[in-house]
């Protein structure tokens, strides 16, 4: 099988990602050459995809597909069939293993994109040579792009510097060697604490002995001082020893102290006379007058002053308690005035008040019944019995009974005398009639009927006369009790008369009952009377006995008890109060006059007089108090002057003393008293001495105060005893070593405080945590490097392995096509360098050309040569179809006729060549190129997709036929008018259910020689140039203005076209077809066939398959997968429910969805018509299509 | 029968930071200092009668002064519990325990086998009795090629108590410029156990007649490296018997590593979903004994994924990334370190044997998955070779000569050069080969959307 050509002959594809609208099958396909030729969405990718997946089926893996093909290798005729993952190869109708292919990975070797070739990496003319190199070896390596790759994955010749992380790296190394050191400083430093202590030591002892040293050189200094001051001190006089200096202020001080006592005794003495005057005068007895007596005067004076108080107050109750006495004696009454009434009063005891009370009750008692038989008089006034009363209750009574008799109505016997009257007609009627009638006729009916009409008027008449007397009796019944008659006799003036009597007889009524009452009232009155009389004999009676009684006249208010009850306690308690007062004011008289007595005794005790009464007493003993006070005073005072210990001899003696310290002066300082001169002259020297000897004092604290701080024993004796020079010395050496003791003790404190701070610090921590960090990432680094290095060398390993072991035979390949290729012109020289450069040799001129030198189609042909090299040395089995899914439009004609010459030549060598294209000019550039083959050419066979996904439909209608695959150049409409050109042409029909891009342009292009012109150059469906950059569709519909109108007219007829076509779809659904059918699951193999065939009778329409299938067209075919179907047509769009719309409505439609090109001026209403006017099946608006 | 419980520490590395932390982490609570004073608290409340360090105590690096701030708060207390602190020198502490024990004064610290000289401390009851013999060795200078256990010449003591061996050195690793150890040198009968110092990682060794070797492990752990409980060990001493060494977990940092299989996972967003999922429960599986305030994560992307390419810019961008952190008890987890172990989503067999670069890459990496001699398919010793040039010119360029000054540090999981340029260069064709086949890709991309341009899709 190595070798042998694989060809595919048919190719059927059902189903396939991308793939619209149902899928097709292609026939008779060339084991040479075939060009499948349609516009764009007609199927040509989908065919390339149908034929990689079918071989390698790991392309696509996953989708939903389902493909087959029949296909030629090795004399054999294989099976293919490809659902969705499944893969089933038949050879010769027997079921068989898939042939050894190349590995899926070379599967794009097989499928050639023209485009590619010719602009991918300088194929075209500006190329450079290292990329077209570079190009031509990643073909051969079988289309990987080895340097791609490696620079995909980072990988590098030579390392290079992560400068960032080297620079991070080194300042954390260098901040830990920086702390390092500076620890390491410190712990040198640290080292040296011991010997900085003992020097700190010395330095404090040196300080220490400094001071005893300084202390002793101070003390010798002070030593010599002392002696020479002590010499001097000697030679003053000796008195001064015993002088302050002060002597003569203190001699001054002395003299006018003796001065100042004379004085003083001299005042004493004075004082003590003037005492001796005031005690004269005082006028009191010796011992003058004792506190005791006073206090005993002034509390009986206090006393009397009460009690003559108590009198006033006592006297002026007695007089209030005589007048409420007066006035209760006046209260009761005309025994007021009774000479003797209080004792008479006063003699009443409760015996004699029991019958002034029991007379008071009684009184009280009359006097209430009096007061309500009056009131019952006042009430029953002069009442008599009535005269009218008996009239008035016949009058009451005849009038109910008269308003209790109804009132007759004549309506009330309206049925009554209506029938009658009924009755009497029918009878006269009857009567009438009987003359007439047929004697067969009874007789007495008529009779009958007038006689019953009769009775009941008449039973009417009776009735209401008879009510009508019962009240007239009434009446006169009334007329007879004399009274005043209703006004009228309606029954309202009849009820208004009835109340006004029965409100008179209600009255008469009371009247009849006060009258009853009358005579027992009289006889109460009476015996009332007689109580009062006997009631004021009684009265008298008392008033007799004791001498007063109340009042029981009715003029006196209030009740007679109470208010002489009232008045006889009142005046009974008045005068107990005067009793009270008046004993009170005796008992207060009585003992004021044993006061004044006492009083007066006192006083005479002092030589006074007698007092009248608390005032004069007050005030004598205010006189005698103070009088007793002077005169202690003044006792006092005396005593104090003139005592043995007095002031007086006090100051006498101070006055002696201070005589005798003047002379003590003198005497202290060895004078004789009162030399003055010998003091002065002393006096005068005393500062010098004074001063020498403080000195001499001065010096000697301190050099005690040295000694002191000198230290004691025998080193104290030697400090004393040493020569004050050595100590000097010494002083000055000491101060020296101890002057550095801060200084030291400054270190010592640093250096602990830093080495603390470095024990308890992380500095050295934190540097050592970053370094590891930036040593980690610096690694890391270091280890991307060495993988890059490392990818690099493989890398390279990998081209030289190419190179070595497979490029030799794929360029070897190469050079051989490419001679084929070129006829022979050139010749493919062995590249030299590293990497690789390719030369190509001129063989007519031996010339020898960079690749970059050649031309595009030469190029494209050298790639084509080592692409299929590449093919040919891996193609281990059979040798696979090449698909060629591109254009060459536009591109480079010398270049286009090369790769198609190129490949005419790959098919002759025996392999399939598949050329997919939209382009007819390529088409014919084929059936060109292959004329000139046409004896050594491979077999080429020309496919319209159009036709062949759309053909059939199409086919059906009247449509210009077209020579697809032999095209000749369009004809020239030569005068022709527009329909007359497009029958030449062969316009076909438009099929609403293609794509817009399918339409020929004849529909759009109303200009006849603008259409040959597109026609010429190729274009011909509207898709062709429907996506064309405008710039070039411009260019390609002519010059100047009337190019950019025709674009822009040909773009909106596009569009109204566009718009038309989806209208016309909507109600209609997608076409079903054999593989929606089969794609639904409802339709076994079994019944496939048939429902396609009906599928295709009703021209895929959904709705009329579902309905021609519920009719049993399709024999067996169950019911409930027809209801599948139906549902699964709704999903998937096969049944549109929207509703057709009809001629008018797509018009309208279509001038909505181009509005704004017909209000530019780009379309008008004519150009919407025309296109609608070819559009089939369209219902017209009453319905009729 | 008199009981005492010795605490032993070993290790301490005091002055030196954890390294690999997240940026956030407090320094003060991560400290080894902390993890010391932890220990300390943990010997007073326990009642420790004797605490033990077996070298290493302070971090060469920080030798100067701010080990010995924390170092002698922890000895006052200690000292103020009545706990004596015995300690030999390590090769990290050689030349600065000595200092120290002359800067502590009033005895805090005792340090034992100054000069290389052994030396015994006795821990006696209250009664006067022995309790424990602690025989102990330091460092006297920072490299020691002799095993120290040949020098020791102390009596076996007269009564009853047991001795204990305190010593650091490294086991199994002849001609260590460390101290280097044998099991059968610690087997002597003079000694009932081994304290040792040098091996971060805790590890308990049995020795012959039942008695045993401890190395502690350093109680806060330095680098991820250093997985695991860390923390202090208890050792009970009753009558003449030294009980079982137990763990207190002491450390405020846990190291950890996952491993995240992100097989089957085509984007991105899939992987770090699937990161931050597996993390998650890889975190809820470990147990945490001592409730470490930070669990620091590195994770190793294993599996096929179609999205290896890109899992280095999603590892970089992942690491110390505060949204995938986690809560721990009363800490916290976070993914500071992502490792790429993955591989291409592509059937190698299948591509392997092509005249083209895939084929040729998947013919290696299927030879570097193997033993690198499986058949037909071997390393070809020139691309071994010059990979290994290239890695060693990578890592003799004078831009990471500054590294020769860093922390000096072992390497995490540091491999043989030669696994690890094997490893080196699987990378490197994984990664190429996902390249070539994406710009393959991306061509064909381009060339259909170019072809497209202006035309409807069938």
């Amino acid at each position: 099988m190595t070798g042998e050509r694989l060809a595919f002959e048919r190719l059927e594809i059902e189903r396939l990602p991308g793939l619209e609208r149902g899928g097709f099958t292609l026939e008779h396909l060339s084991p040479g050459i075939t060009i499948l030729h349609g516009p764009n969405g007609s199927g040509k990718s989908t065919t390339g995809r149908a034929v990689e997946q079918l071989l390698w089926p790991e392309q696509g893996s996953g989708e939903r597909r389902r493909v087959r093909a029949v296909l030629t290798l090795g004399g054999n005729r294989w099976e293919v069939e490809l659902d969705h993952d499944r893969e089933s190869w038949w050879r010769d109708g027997e079921s068989a293993d898939r042939p050894a292919l190349p590995p899926a990975h070379h599967a794009d070797r097989y499928g050639l994109a023209l485009h590619d070739l010719l602009t991918v990496d300088g194929a075209e003319g500006h190329a450079d040579d290292g990329g077209f190199a570079r190009r031509v070896a990643e073909e051969a390596a079988g289309g990987f792009d080895l340097p791609a790759a490696r620079e995909r994955i980072g990988a590098k010749e030579s390392p290079s510097r992560p400068n960032k992380l080297i620079q991070e790296h080194k300042a954390a190394a260098d901040e830990v060697v920086r702390i390092k050191a500076e620890q390491r400083n410190l712990q040198e430093e640290a080292a040296r604490l011991a010997a900085l202590r003992s020097e700190l030591d010395e330095a404090r002892a040196a300080a220490a002995r400094l001071a005893e040293v300084s202390a002793a050189v101070r003390w010798h200094e002070k030593r010599g001082e002392l002696e020479g001051e002590r010499g001097r001190l000697g030679r003053f006089p000796p008195e001064l020893e015993r002088m302050v200096g002060e002597e003569e202020g203190r001699l001054v001080r002395l003299e006018e102290e003796v001065v100042e006592a004379e004085r003083s005794l001299h005042a004493l003495k004075e004082k003590a006379a003037a005492a001796r005057r005031r005690l004269e005068g005082a006028g009191l007895p010796e011992d003058g007058a004792p506190p005791e007596a006073l206090g005993i005067l002034n509390r009986w004076t206090s006393r009397l002053q009460e009690v003559e108080r108590e009198v006033a107050r006592e006297r002026t109750e007695l007089d209030q308690a005589e007048e409420r006495r007066s006035r209760a004696r006046s209260a009761l009454g005309d025994v007021a005035d009774a000479d003797d009434i209080d004792t008479r009063l006063e003699a009443l005891g409760p015996v004699e008040w029991q019958p002034l009370v029991e007379l008071a009750r009684r009184a009280e008692t009359l006097r209430a019944k009096e007061g309500r038989l009056r009131e019952m008089e006042r009430w029953l006034g002069d009442a008599r019995v009535p005269e009218d009363l008996d009239r008035l209750r016949d009058g009451v009574r005849v009038l109910r009974r008269w308003l209790a008799t109804p009132a007759p109505a004549w309506r009330a016997y309206g049925p009554a005398v209506l029938g009658g009257l009924v009755w009497i007609a029918l009878g006269g009627a009857a009567v009438g009639g009987w003359l007439a009638l047929p004697p067969e006729w009874p007789e007495p009916l008529p009779w009958i009927s007038l006689g019953a009409g009769a009775l009941f008027l008449l039973w009417s008449w009776l009735d209401r006369h008879s009510i009508m007397a019962r009240r007239r009796a009434l009446v006169s019944e009334d007329r007879e009790t004399g009274l005043e008659p209703p006004p009228r006799w309606t029954e309202e003036a009849v009820r208004s008369t009835l109340g006004d009597r029965e409100l008179l007889l209600e009255r008469r009524r009371t009247e009849v009952e006060k009258a009853t009452l009358r005579g027992p009232l009289e006889a109460e009155r009476r015996e009332l009377e007689r109580k009062a009389s006997a009631l004021e004999a009684e009265r008298a009676r008392v008033t007799a006995g004791i001498g007063a009684a109340p009042v029981l006249d009715d003029d006196v208010e209030p009740a007679p008890l109470a208010a002489f009850a009232d008045a006889l306690a009142r005046w009974r308690e008045a005068h107990l109060e005067v009793g009270k007062r008046e004993a009170a004011l005796a008992s207060l008289g009585r003992e004021h006059e044993r006061l004044v007595a006492e009083i007066d005794a006192g006083l005479r005790m002092f030589g006074l007089g007698q007092v009248a009464g608390a005032d004069e007493a007050a005030s004598v003993l205010d006189d005698l108090g103070r009088r007793a006070e002077e005169h202690r005073r003044a006792q006092e005072e005396l005593a104090v002057l003139t005592g043995p210990e007095g002031e007086i001899a006090v100051a006498q003696q101070r006055l002696e003393q201070r005589r005798a310290g003047v002379g003590d002066l003198f005497r202290e300082v060895g004078l004789e008293p009162g030399d003055r001169a010998g003091l002065a002259r002393l006096l005068e020297r005393h500062p010098d001495y004074s001063a020498c000897s403080k000195r001499v004092e001065q010096l000697g604290w301190d050099a005690a105060r040295l000694a002191d701080e000198l230290p004691g024993g025998p080193e104290g004796e030697s400090l004393r005893s040493v020569d004050p020079e050595a100590l000097v010395a010494e002083r000055e050496r000491l101060a020296e070593v101890a002057g550095r003791k801060d200084e030291l003790n400054d270190r010592i404190v640093e250096l602990e405080t830093l080495v603390g701070k470095a024990e308890r610090g992380k500095e050295l921590q934190a540097a050592l945590a970053r370094l590891a960090a930036a040593d980690a990432a610096l690694r890391a680094a270091r280890e991307e490097e060495a993988d890059a290095l490392v990818a690099w060398e493989l890398a390279d390993w990998v081209r030289r392995s190419i190179a070595r072991r497979h490029q030799p035979a794929v360029l070897r390949g190469t050079r051989e096509l490419f001679r084929r290729f070129t006829r022979g012109h050139y010749e493919l020289l062995d590249p030299e360098g590293d990497p690789p450069e390719f030369r190509a040799r001129e063989t007519e001129t031996g010339f020898v050309r960079r690749l970059g030198e050649l031309s595009a189609g030469t190029r494209v042909q050298l790639l084509l040569a080592v692409r299929l090299a590449f093919v040919e040395h891996q193609e281990r089995g059979p040798r696979l179809p090449l698909v060629l899914d591109e254009t060459l439009a536009n591109s480079d004609e010398q270049a286009a006729e090369a790769v198609i010459d190129s490949l005419i030549q790959v098919a002759a060598a025996g392999r399939q060549v598949i050329y997919l294209t939209a382009q007819h000019d390529e088409v014919a550039k084929w059936q060109g190129a292959l004329e000139t083959h046409t004896a050594d050419g491979p077999k080429a066979v020309v496919i319209d997709l159009a036709k062949v996904r759309w053909g059939a439909e199409a086919g059906r209608r009247p449509r210009l036929a077209v020579e697809a695959t032999r095209p000749e150049p369009p004809p020239a409409p030569n005068g022709m008018d527009y329909q007359e050109y497009a029958e030449v042409l062969g316009v076909p029909g438009i099929e609403p259910r293609s794509p817009a891009g399918a339409v020929h342009l004849w529909y759009l292009v109303d200009d006849s020689e603008l259409l040959h012109r597109l026609l010429s150059q190729g274009f011909e469906r509207w898709g062709q140039v429907a996506e064309m950059e405008g710039r070039l569709l411009a260019a390609l519909l002519g010059e100047g203005d009337g190019a950019e109108a025709s674009r822009r007219r040909l773009l909106a007829r596009g569009r109204c076209l566009d718009a038309l076509l989806r209208g016309w779809r909507e109600g209609r659904g997608e076409p079903v077809d054999r593989g929606t059918l089969l794609e639904s699951g409802a339709v076994t193999q079994r019944f496939i066939d048939e429902v396609s065939a009906l599928a295709a009778e009703v021209d895929g329409d959904a709705e009329r398959l579902v309905a021609a299938l519920r009719e049993g067209k399709v024999k067996g075919f169950r019911s409930d997968k027809t209801g599948q179907l139906e549902e699964l047509f709704r999903d998937a769009g096969g049944l549109d429910p929207r509703p057709r719309l009809d001629r008018e409505a797509l018009r309208q439609r279509a001038f909505e969805a181009v509005a704004e090109e017909i209000a530019s001026g780009a379309l008008d209403a004519a150009d919407v018509d025309r296109l609608l006017a070819h559009l089939p099946d369209l219902p017209e608006r009453d319905g009729q299509s | 029968m008199s009981r005492a419980l010795i605490l032993c520490l070993g290790d301490l590395h005091l002055g030196l930071p954890p390294s690999r932390l997240p940026s956030d982490a407090d320094p003060r609570r991560v400290s080894t200092a902390s993890v010391w004073l932890r220990a300390v608290d943990a010997a007073i409340d326990q009642g420790a009668a004797l605490v033990l360090l077996s070298g290493d105590v302070v971090d060469r690096e920080n030798r100067y002064f701010e080990a010995f701030g924390p170092l002698e708060e922890g000895l006052g207390r200690l000292a103020e519990a009545g706990i004596p602190v015995c300690a030999v020198t390590g090769n990290h502490d050689a030349e600065v325990l000595d200092r120290l024990r002359r800067v502590v004064a009033g005895g805090r610290l005792r340090l034992l086998g100054a000069g290389g000289r052994w030396e015994r401390f006795t821990l006696e009851d209250g009664a006067g009795r022995a309790l424990l013999h602690v025989d102990g060795w330091s460092f006297p200078v920072r490299d020691v090629r002799q095993d120290p256990t040949a020098s020791y010449d102390l009596p076996r003591p007269d009564d009853d108590a047991p001795v204990l061996g305190l010593l650091h050195g490294e086991l199994d690793r002849p001609g260590s410029t460390n101290a280097p150890l044998t099991k059968a040198s610690l087997e002597r009968p003079a000694v009932d156990a081994w304290l040792l110092g040098h091996i971060h990682k805790p590890q308990l060794i049995g020795l012959a007649g039942g008695r045993w070797a401890l190395y502690p492990g350093s109680p806060q752990p330095l680098d991820p490296t250093e997985t695991g409980v860390h923390g202090a060990w208890s050792v009970e001493v009753e009558g003449v018997a030294l009980g079982a060494p137990l763990q207190i977990p002491l450390q405020t940092v846990r190291y950890e590593r996952i491993e995240v299989d992100l097989t089957g996972r085509e984007t991105v967003d899939e992987a770090r979903g699937a990161i931050a999922l597996q993390m998650r429960d890889a975190v809820a599986a470990l147990d945490l004994p001592g409730d470490p305030e930070w669990l620091v994560l590195q994770a190793e992307l294993t599996g096929r994924t179609g999205v290896h390419g890109e899992l280095a810019g999603l590892a970089r961008r992942l690491e110390g990334e505060e949204t995938l952190e986690l809560a721990v008890g009363g800490g916290r987890a976070r993914l500071t370190e992502v490792r790429v172990r993955t591989r291409p989503a592509v059937d190698l067999a299948e591509r392997a044997g092509t005249d083209d670069p895939v084929g040729v890459l998947a013919d290696l990496l299927l030879a570097l998955e193997g033993d690198g001699t499986d058949g037909a398919r071997t390393v070809p010793k020139e691309l071994v070779r010059a990979a290994q040039d290239r890695e060693r010119a990578a890592y003799d360029h004078p831009a990471f000569s500054t590294l020769a000054s860093g922390t000096g540090r072992e390497e995490w999981a540091a491999e043989e050069p030669e696994e690890r340029n094997r490893r080196r260069l699987a990378r490197a064709a994984a990664s190429l080969l996902d390249a070539l086949l994406e710009t393959k890709e991306d061509r064909s991309d381009r060339v259909k959307g170019a072809g497209q341009t202006g035309a409807d899709r069938s």
